[in-house]
């Protein structure tokens, strides 16, 4: 049996009994938190804290990439899978370049979107904008 | 009679027929094309998931490729030490194979040094006055007691942690460690003055010893300057005054004013038997300048007011020194070494290396080994093969045909799926251009297609183990691309998805050396300048931003030279150096016409100056020029890009240090199977025009175009339906209309089965 720290446990907890609108930011907070990382690692030469970074962005960008829901979202998810691949593309090309640029490209993109899904997580917590929500929340199936 | 031809409609009032459900009936029949399209809807719907699963997948694949092709993936290596309580090892990619034999006799220590047994660690003390520590000036006052002693030290931020031990309720001791390890790292004290606290706390003892040593004399500490009083060198607040003896004789020296030039004059003046002189030495790149007073013999030095101890001349003995300031003392492969500190960083190539312990008489000994890590290559290789196959599972999912229902997979038969699975399997089966021939395939590294024809990857793990111990630098061509060079003056950079890896040589001809760009000044520098002079820097070297330095006042060329290399701005863009005609000479670091600067002085150009002048100096690099493969390139700096749109070379960049123009050697680029795959991918998945990405839009047209047509086609419908309502309500009202005028002819003409005929 494995120790479990709180942040762990308090973690855990908030992706249990987040909604999927808050799922995607919180996804997109870890990619962003781990291309950050991996920016520095990249800078101080330590390849391998680069690519562990930069795969696990990778990977979150992948899950995000999957998980939308193409069927409901129409136009936007097909865009949105494109700006997916084309993101992850660049990390993939950053980690094995060693492309500081091409991370801080993506980080931006990132950050962007990040925004615009904080502001569509908001709309579905505050039930006043609930048209808003809903669009948003067939993007990614929960 | 209320018919009505508008919203509201009777049913079959007059012809006793269910019109509503006639009209329905209609429609239905008329909408069976729509279920049609639904039915295509919701195929093109289950090929839209499946291509998005792959897709997805394929992201995820092309992740799995990069840890194969990533710069470190075959360079990865262990590092082991067989004592691990002697040292421990880690070791980075750089780190090259080989067994090491360390040998540790004396471990790096950090400075300790503590006060003689206090009372109290919180009743004043009563001691008030300056000491310098490590340089740096620390003054008490008479209320302080021993914490806040050691909170003022730790003040000074002089590389000192100042603490108080309480051994005991009345034994209390301020204990001095140095924050780091070694003997050039012990910390230096010194009382000022008559003040004495340092000596008063049992720091350090009242006698002093020679601190700097030289044959027949003595040396002082290092300065930045020889015109310049000591005491504002020093940055003191109060600097001592008296009168020393040196060999008995009294000189004067306030080192408030006295510099080390004047202090040679007074020395050299005081008839003491002793020649003092300034000497200059290097340190880090900047000048520096130390006192040496030599006789006959080795001089007596008497001191005053700490002044000597100031200068660095002479050093108090410590009062209680708990732990001495040591190097480490080690030998690898019996060659000895010192360090000071316990961490050796790159030592040995590529490792970092902690000491733990150490023994004088019977040096502790460790073996270290590093090893190539071929458990990580295989990990990535394998991760490879898996992603590979998980790919084609993922295909089957939605690309098959059940030879006995006849169900297809919403992706079968479809083109871009057929391309994709042809071309991946094409791609792994291939041999890789320029690779020796017993190893250009995955087949001999124990990676074949899976034999029953399922499109997969088998992997024979002991095949692989073979190659990767045996012919490591093979594997890693038949997976990644790569280039080389036959000429030390090229470096073969990166190459795109776009070059053409032939595996064959292919020529660099350059037809212009990449420059720096270089400033020289139009006089040299003869004489010590007598005002601060300010040389302003701007251009695109500089991202056009304007920078200033001021060189200071009585700078000799060399003094400029060095206060440029050491400014931490300027040092970052170019280097400061002086022509065989001794003028200033300021070279970008970097190649290229990027590599343009300007540079200007507020003074007109003299022999006592920079040289620099009052005009605008605006200098610039060149890009390196030339043809590989014959196909035009582009420079920039010292790197040679090939031009996009070539045959072979489109993206192909390398670096050319050559500093001649003409054929200088040949570069070739093989690319490996995991690189093919990858731009294999690439292709496929392009956001803009890949095969994958326009099938998605497609089907989402053709998806949108459905839903527009069924809308537009219900509304039809709906409309359809009003007519067929208002035609029956029109037909309603021509038969109550013909009823009433039967009605009246039967009346007429007695025959009331005219009725019944109408259905009344």
């Amino acid at each position: 049996m494995t120790l479990t720290s709180p942040y762990d446990v308090y973690q855990r907890a908030q992706v249990d009994t987040a909604s999927p609108a808050k799922l995607v930011v919180m996804l997109y907070d870890g990619a962003i938190r781990f291309l950050k990382q991996g920016q520095t690692a990249m800078q101080q030469g330590n390849r391998e804290k680069q690519n562990h970074c930069l795969v696990r962005a990778q990977r979150i960008i992948t899950e995000l990439a999957s998980s939308l829901d193409m069927e409901a979202g129409g136009d936007i998810a097909a865009n949105l899978m494109a700006l997916y691949q084309f993101m992850h593309e660049q990390l993939v090309l950053a980690n094995l370049q060693d492309d500081v640029d091409k991370v801080q490209k993506v980080r931006e993109m990132l950050e962007s979107l990040r925004e615009a899904w904080a502001q569509v997580e908001i709309a579905v917590r505050e039930p006043s904008s609930t048209v808003v929500a809903s669009g948003a929340e067939v993007l990614h199936a929960a | 009679m209320g018919l009505s031809t508008s919203g509201i409609n009777f049913s079959g009032l007059v012809s006793g027929m269910d019109t509503e459900a006639l009209i329905q009936q209609i429609i239905q029949v008329e909408s069976r094309r729509k279920t049609i399209w639904s039915t295509q809807q919701s195929q093109l719907t289950q090929r839209l998931s499946g291509l998005q699963a792959l897709q997805a997948q394929l992201l995820g694949f092309q992740s799995a490729i990069s840890q194969v092709t990533i710069q470190t993936a075959f360079k990865t290596a262990t590092a082991t030490s067989s004592a691990e309580s002697v040292a421990r090892v880690t070791a980075t990619a750089d780190a090259i194979p080989g067994t090491y034999l360390l040998e540790v006799s004396q471990l790096a220590t950090n400075h300790k040094i503590g006060t003689s047994a206090q009372a109290s660690a919180d009743t004043a003390l009563g001691l008030s006055g300056s000491f310098v520590v490590n340089g740096k000036q620390v003054t008490v006052a008479a209320s302080d007691n021993l914490r806040d002693i050691a909170a003022r030290i730790n003040d000074a931020k002089a590389g000192v942690t100042a603490s108080v031990l309480s051994v005991s309720s009345n034994e209390h001791y301020l204990v001095l460690t140095a924050q780091n390890s070694g003997a050039v790292n012990a910390i230096s004290l010194n009382d000022l003055g008559s003040d004495n606290v340092l000596q008063s706390l049992g720091l350090v003892s009242g006698t002093t010893s020679i601190k700097n040593a030289i044959t027949n004399g003595a040396q002082s500490d290092k300065f930045a300057d020889t015109s310049t009083a000591i005491g504002t060198l020093l940055n003191l607040s109060g600097a001592p005054s008296g009168t020393i003896q040196i060999n008995g004789v009294d000189i004067a020296i306030d080192l408030s004013t006295d510099s080390l030039n004047s202090l040679v004059t007074k020395i050299n003046n005081a008839g003491a038997g002793v020649t003092a002189s300034v000497v200059t030495v290097n340190e880090n790149g900047s000048t520096r300048y130390r006192l040496q007073i030599t006789g006959a013999s080795t001089p007596t030095f008497t001191d005053n007011e700490h002044i000597l101890e100031t200068l660095g001349i002479l050093k108090a003995g410590y009062g209680n020194e708990l732990v001495q300031a040591k190097d480490a003392q080690f030998k690898i492969d019996n060659m000895s070494l010192t360090s000071s500190s316990n961490t050796l960083t790159n030592i040995i190539q590529g490792t970092t290396i902690t000491l733990l312990d150490a023994d004088a008489t019977n040096p502790k000994k460790t073996t270290i080994t590093i090893a190539r890590d071929t458990g990580s290559v295989k990990n990535a290789i394998k991760g490879f093969v898996q992603a590979y196959n998980d790919t084609i599972d993922l295909i089957k999912k939605y690309d098959y045909f059940d030879t006995e229902t006849y169900e297809t997979g919403p992706l079968f038969g479809n083109a871009t799926i057929n391309a994709l699975t042809a071309e991946l399997m094409a791609v792994v089966s291939d041999t890789v251009a320029g690779a020796p021939s017993d190893m250009s395939m995955l087949a001999q590294v124990g990676i074949t297609l899976d034999p029953t024809g399922s499109g997969k990857l088998v992997l024979k793990e002991s095949d692989l183990d073979n190659a990767l111990n045996n012919r490591l630098g093979d594997v890693e061509r038949l997976f990644r691309v790569m280039g080389s060079t036959s000429d030390p003056r090229l470096t073969y950079v990166i190459a795109t998805g776009k070059t053409k890896a032939t595996g064959t040589p292919l020529t660099v001809e350059i037809t212009q050396v990449a420059t720096q760009a270089q400033a020289v000044a139009s006089i040299a520098q003869t004489q010590a300048s007598t005002a601060t002079e300010r040389l302003t820097f701007n251009g695109t070297l500089f991202g056009n931003r304007e920078y200033s330095i001021t060189l200071n006042a009585g700078n000799t060329i060399d003094d400029t030279i060095a206060q440029i290399n050491a400014d931490a701005t300027l040092s970052r863009y170019l280097v400061a150096s002086k022509d065989e005609n001794g003028r200033l000479v300021l070279t970008s670091k970097q190649y290229g016409s990027k590599a343009a600067f300007t540079v200007v002085s507020d003074q007109a150009a003299a022999n006592n100056n920079s040289g620099i002048g009052t005009t605008v100096l605006s200098v610039q690099g060149q890009d390196v020029a030339g043809t590989i493969n014959g196909e035009p390139a582009t420079g920039d700096g010292q790197f040679l890009t090939g031009n996009s749109g070539n045959a072979t070379t489109d993206g192909l960049q390398i670096r050319v240090t050559a500093t001649t123009t003409g054929i200088i050697g040949t570069v070739t680029v093989t690319r490996g199977i995991a690189d093919q795959v990858f731009q294999l991918i690439r292709r496929f998945t392009d956001s803009i025009n890949g095969a994958l990405t326009d099938e998605t839009k497609t089907i989402q047209q053709q998806i949108d175009e459905i839903k527009q047509r069924i809308s537009a086609f219900d509304e039809a419908m709906q409309r359809r339906a009003q007519d067929l309502r208002a035609q029956f309500t029109r037909m309603e009202t021509a038969l109550n209309k013909m009823r009433s005028e039967a009605q009246r002819l039967a009346a007429i003409m007695g025959q009331p089965s005219l009725l019944s005929n109408l259905g009344a």
